[in-house]
């Protein structure tokens, strides 16, 4: 009778708990963010979680605003449950999403990573990649090992945490080095302008006395501001500059032109650049070409109307049209809603690469619009006249009489805007970032130079290895114009 | 008449000469619109039996002598009115389809109807008597003129369309409720998304900052470039072609360059994150174009009149103050504000060094609202709407002005 | 080459200003035709009318008998030369000369061993051989207009226009350039148009002469008909430097009044009557015993002629003076002084209006 009632007690005790294990899904694990900064870029997050045989792994979601489900947030790691037999704890701050698991380092598995105690009650983990300066809400999923969520996904409620560390392993960077630098050349110019000025005292040139001091401003400006940096930026191509350790860079001679050279995806992010920069200028010039001429009609009607709204991509901010075509791409967009699809247009990578080359073209050929209309105005319309009577067909007057002559306008400014195009960094950036995805440290497959460059120095923080990719760039850019010009001249001579 | 006149050698009807393009144009068009077909369902083969109609119609089109063409084009005709008429009945029927089809039937239904013109029908049975000709280029003098007018807008709407419709539609998502991107346009109205921009402080932290930042870059940017200028346009003194040729020189390297040992000086500095470093950093780099423009302006100005001030007592400053620079007040209000504007919109290097929400300027601002994921398009588009409506009447009210201002210095170097 | 004929033309303008008012004007084959007159009296319109730049509103021109109205200008047969040349400033001589030919089609086309011939013939006629492969920026301003008159004379034209080909250059070699047209007009014989505000250029060239006035024909006669007997008072102004001298008045009885200027009409005009203009030309004016008293109000000594500007009754007339033989000297009357004028003589005119 007694083992009757105890076994009814136990099993009525049990009951709920087995229950509440069995019938619903595990509540979520309650997620808090450290306040202590373990690093820079590095978020801290506690984890206490009920152990539950089902979990396989804990998925760590994160966010730059709040969400409610994993669609609307990223993955950023993903922390195996595993027996511990037989593994090995890691030592503290070894590597980098350091994991301690009951106050304790957590064991590694046999790659190195970090796992969870099949019964462990508490866990934290130091993520890093986190954006300084900027809220991220975080969530943690368990998953069963068919990589299904335990938790209903739709009905998260993340953690917001935050790091400001700034990236100061080392003491602040000296800055007298820099000072030193810009001061010693603000001196040498303003001595340089002062033996100028004494040097036209003494030829007599009295009527210039203040050209110097006119000038001084602006040019001292230029050189310290504008060569300096770039002597500098040279200089800094052939150390091993990195955002660990600002200041106290070591030569390294050509290391980063070999890796440049050694990148995966060199030669692709290359050649997608010039694929994009020359599409781009055929494509400005030719419409801006055909628009010039459809304007340039005596006496249409409505003119200023179609040229004051032809102007507008020009007009309107550049970053906001882009991002207002990332808008219109995307798979409830305005293009769908037209074509009556939802296709993700940047998503795949040819996709991608067309719809940025078209936006870019859209935003470039107002400029190229106007340029051609100013040289058509400046033809002679004699000359057509006197065509006209010699019998010579319209397409052949366009052909031979006005295409030659566009040509010394249309010379420089389709250098110009190739050059422009080349560097055109927020049309990219705005719409993929340089997505889609190819695989780490890799430019991404709509990424350019400019923009892969942008990455490895303000994502990876490698500023050598940047500055040698930017010296490359000036390279391609220097060689091209003179080709280029040197053709054009070639076939002008022979015109 | 063993040689035709002079008159029908020369004479082919509008009619004709028309077709000959547009019946071209339609099959590059349709060549487009074959392409976005694939896009949406793959389905390749209306398009395809289009484009070689209207191919093979403008290849058939007659030439004046008496034979085959003249049927056999009206007869593709035909076939692509009743191809489009069918395709455009088993789509969806959405305003993409209507124009789709439009750029098949509409040049077929032309073929058709103005092949059997009676005048166009006459020249194509080989009708040539000078009579004819005669009365038919007197024709073509007035109708010429009004196909071209017609092809010429209908050419122009589309290109407005392309510009127009972005601008359209960021309006319509301004005022739609949620960040609901689909819809139809117009089916809502609320100003929700306005009241929170306004309301909220981000906005106006980072118009305050922009503000601040192409003001600052205006005022010192013109007080280096402005006697610079000056300097370059009136005076002959030593170092003048190499410091000219060093403003050329500059303008040439690409900001990439620049990039990464500016953010390094900055950083080293203390001056990232702060209005100051962006405002010296866009003066310098406006720096060239500006002293460009400037001398440009300045070199239009007759010596005569700083003579006569000369003359009249003035010492060099004066003259500059007095004479000068009254004059020049248009040429250094357009420079201003093609500084201005450049610093408004300037994105990469505020990216790049103002890292904090705080310290955001407007283009970083509105960009940060459409970050990866969680994008709230309704408050991007109010904002937009908010930041363009200025620049774009500035731009618009002052193109002209700054055109010629970008050419005076192009032109020159 | 052939003749043309404006029949009835009319130019009316959109703003309504009438362009050309119903020209009555036939020029004969090989006829070297000249247009005078003073700016916008519609000599560059009825040009541009017959080339086919502008279209006509009223009435038909024909060439060769031959309605062209509706023909656009290519289909017309003619070569003109631009005011400003309008040379194609990207391609050579050579190129500038054969373009119009090259570009010809279908059963127009001209053989390329044609082109080359037609071009070289055009160089040596012109004496463009040197500069064949130059571009006109690099010609001087006499080689440009012999450019822009072998464009047009290469394609062999029916009617040469000229739209004041001399206007853009200097003086001297303007008129080494007068005398150049006149020789190749003889050389190649083309029925030519050409359009001048210059009367010296319209006396030296012209077979005949057609005067135009807000776009009426004056006077279409040979020059020196047209210098002799004048139809109104406008060509008789128009043409001769000095200009002749014109007094308002009235004639009645044989005798002329200008206020309180009076004299004898000569016997040719003795039966002029009522108002009108007194016209005689300043070669036929001399300083003389037995003329009417005028005032001498200057002298303008140009070495071998002299210009008398002398004054009666607020009528101005000139005087001119030229040297004979040995004279050396012209006379020196002085300035405010009384001189006898004869005015009067078989070649004064008497118009009406």
């Amino acid at each position: 009778m007694r083992v009757l009632r105890l076994w009814a007690a136990v099993t009525l005790l049990a009951l709920p708990i087995m229950a509440q294990a069995q019938a619903q899904p595990q509540t979520q694990p309650r997620v808090s963010v450290a306040d202590t900064e373990p690093g820079y870029r590095q978020i801290q997050i506690d984890v206490a979680v009920s152990p539950d045989p089902r979990v396989a792994a804990y998925e760590i979601w994160f966010a730059e605003n709040s969400f409610s489900s994993t669609r609307d947030a990223l993955l950023h790691s993903r922390i195996a449950v595993m027996d511990v037999d037989g593994l090995e704890r890691g030592a503290p701050g070894e590597n980098y999403d350091y994991c301690q698991v009951d106050g304790l380092p957590a064991y590694l598995d046999a790659d190195g990573n970090a796992v969870i105690d099949r019964n462990a009650a508490r866990w934290s983990c130091a993520l890093t990649g986190m954006v300084p300066g900027r809220d991220t809400w975080i969530a943690v999923v368990p998953v069963s090992a068919d990589g299904l969520a335990l938790v209903d996904v739709d009905g998260l409620q993340p953690v917001s945490g935050r790091t400001d560390a700034s990236d100061e392993r080392t003491p602040p960077p000296d800055t007298r080095p820099v000072l030193y630098a810009l001061g010693s050349i603000i001196l040498s110019t303003i001595v340089l302008l002062v033996f100028l000025r004494q040097r036209d005292a003494r030829k007599g040139r009295t009527r210039s006395r203040l050209a110097h001091v006119y000038v001084a401003p602006a040019v001292i400006g230029l050189i310290t501001l504008t060569f300096y940096p770039i002597l500098y930026g040279i200089g800094l191509a052939f150390t091993d500059a990195d955002q660990s350790h600002l200041g106290d860079e070591a030569w390294v001679g050509l290391k980063n032109f070999v890796t440049v050279f050694a990148s995966p995806g060199m030669w692709r992010v290359t050649g997608f650049t010039l694929v994009w920069a020359i599409a781009n200028t055929a494509a400005h010039v030719f419409f801006g070409l055909l628009l010039a001429l459809a304007l340039n009609r005596a006496g249409l009607t409505g003119k200023t109307v179609y040229r004051t709204v032809f102007l507008l991509p020009w007009a309107i901010p550049g970053y906001i049209s882009v991002l207002a075509w990332n808008g219109m791409l995307q798979p409830e967009g305005l293009v769908n809603g037209v074509l009556g699809t939802s296709i993700d247009f940047l998503a795949g990578a040819d996709s991608a690469r067309l719809v940025v080359i078209l936006v870019n073209i859209w935003l470039g050929i107002p400029f190229m619009m106007m340029t051609l209309s100013g040289a058509l105005q400046a033809l002679s319309a004699d000359m057509f006249e006197a065509a006209e009577v010699d019998g010579v067909s319209r397409w052949d007057q366009f052909r031979y009489l006005t295409l030659p002559n566009l040509k010394s306008t249309m010379v420089p400014v389709s250098l110009l805007g190739f050059i422009w195009s080349f560097n055109s960094f927020n049309t990219i950036y705005l719409m993929t970032r340089g997505n889609p995805y190819v695989g780490f440290g890799e430019p991404g497959a709509t990424d350019i130079l400019i923009t892969y460059v942008f990455s490895v120095a303000f994502e990876y923080g490698q500023y050598g290895v940047a500055a040698a990719w930017s010296v490359l760039i000036f390279l391609m850019l220097v060689v091209f114009s003179w080709l280029y010009l040197k053709k054009t001249r070639a076939t002008e001579a022979s015109a | 008449m063993s040689r035709p006149s002079l008159a029908a050698r020369w004479y082919v009807p509008a009619e004709i000469q028309a077709l000959r393009l547009w019946l071209s144009v339609a099959v590059l068009v349709n060549l487009l619109i074959m392409a976005l077909d694939v896009v949406r369902d793959g389905k390749l083969w209306p398009s395809l039996l289009g484009i070689a109609l209207l191919a093979l119609g403008r290849l058939s089109l007659p030439d004046g002598q008496a034979n085959w063409k003249k049927p056999v084009a009206q007869l593709l005709g035909a076939g692509g009115v009743a191809l489009g008429l069918f395709a455009l009945a088993i789509s969806p029927r959405l305003l993409y389809d209507v124009w789709s089809v439009a750029w098949l039937v509409v040049p077929c239904l032309l073929l058709v109807a103005w092949l059997s013109r009676p005048r166009v029908a006459d020249w194509a049975g080989g009708r040539s008597d000078r009579e004819f000709a005669e009365r038919g280029l007197a024709r073509n003098k007035e109708s010429m003129p009004r196909l071209d007018v017609v092809a010429l807008h209908l050419a122009l709407l589309h290109g407005l369309a392309v510009v127009i419709v972005p601008v359209i539609w960021i309006v319509d998502v301004a005022v739609s409720p949620g960040n609901v991107l689909g819809g139809a346009i117009g089916d809502a109205f609320t100003l929700e998304h306005f009241t929170a921009v306004l309301s909220g402080d981000s906005f106006w932290t980072w118009t305050r900052n922009s503000l601040v930042v192409a003001a600052g870059t205006t005022v010192f940017g013109l007080a280096l470039a402005v006697p610079a200028g000056y300097a370059f346009s009136r005076y002959q003194f030593s170092g003048r072609k190499e410091s000219m040729f060093l403003f050329m020189l500059v303008q040439m390297f690409p900001g990439i360059i620049i990039l990464v040992p500016y953010f390094m000086v900055m950083k080293t500095l203390g001056l990232l994150n702060t209005s100051i470093g962006l405002i010296i950093v866009y003066s310098v780099t406006a720096l060239p174009l500006g002293v460009w423009m400037l001398k440009g302006f300045f070199d239009t100005v007759p010596r005569a009149l700083e003579e006569a001030a000369v003359l009249d007592g003035c010492n060099q400053f004066e003259v500059f103050f007095r004479v000068v620079l009254p004059l020049s007040l248009p040429a250094v209000a357009i420079t201003a504000l093609f500084s201005f504007l450049a610093a408004w919109n300037e994105f990469l290097l505020a990216l790049v060094f103002n890292t904090s929400n705080e310290q955001y300027t407007l283009p970083v601002g509105l960009a940060s609202m459409i970050p990866a994921t969680g994008q709230q398009w309704g408050d991007f588009a109010a904002a937009s709407i908010i930041v363009s409506i200025p620049v774009v009447v500035l731009f618009v009210f002052f193109q002209r002005a700054l055109i010629q201002g970008l050419s005076a210095g192009s032109v020159k170097g | 080459m052939s003749d043309v004929e404006f029949k009835a033309t009319r130019k009316v303008y959109e703003d309504g200003t009438v362009g050309l008012d119903d020209l009555d004007l036939r020029i004969e084959e090989g006829e070297f035709l000249v247009l005078l007159g003073p700016s916008g009296c519609g000599k560059s319109t009825a040009l541009r009318l017959l080339a086919g730049l502008e279209d006509i509103t009223d009435g038909a021109i024909n060439i060769g008998g031959a309605r062209v109205n509706d023909l656009p200008p290519g289909a017309r047969g003619l070569g003109m030369v631009f005011q400003s040349y309008a040379l194609y400033p990207h391609m050579t001589v050579r190129e500038n000369l054969s373009f119009g030919l090259r570009r010809t089609r279908g059963s127009d086309k001209v053989p390329p061993n044609e082109v080359v011939a037609r071009v070289d013939e055009a160089a040596s006629m012109l004496d463009l051989e040197k500069a064949l492969d130059k571009k006109p920026k690099e010609l001087s301003g006499g080689q440009q207009q012999r450019v822009a008159i072998g464009r047009a004379l290469v394609r062999r034209p029916k009617v040469l226009l000229m739209d004041e080909p001399l206007s853009n250059l200097d003086a001297k070699l303007r008129n080494r350039m007068r005398f150049e047209l006149r020789r190749l007009h003889e050389m190649h014989g083309t029925t030519t148009l050409y359009v001048t505000h210059d009367q010296i250029e319209a006396m030296t060239l012209a077979d005949r002469i057609a005067i135009l006035k807000d776009g009426r024909l004056q006077q279409h006669d040979k020059p020196l008909n047209a210098y002799n007997q004048p139809a109104n008072s406008f060509v008789a102004s128009f043409l001769g430097t000095p200009a002749m001298n014109l007094i308002e008045g009235r004639a009645a009885h044989g005798r002329f009044e200008a206020g309180e200027l009076a004299f004898d009409l000569p016997p040719h005009l003795a039966d002029a009557d009522g108002p009108g203009f007194y016209g005689i030309r300043p070669e036929n004016t001399h300083i003389s015993e037995g003329g009417v008293p005028f005032t001498l109000g200057g002298v303008e000594h140009l070495g071998g002629e002299a210009i008398f500007h002398l004054e009666a009754g607020g009528h101005w007339i000139k005087a001119l003076w030229r040297r004979k033989g040995t004279e050396a000297v012209a006379p020196h009357p002085e300035p405010g002084s009384q001189q006898p004028v004869i005015l009067t003589d078989s070649s004064a005119l008497f118009f009406k209006e």
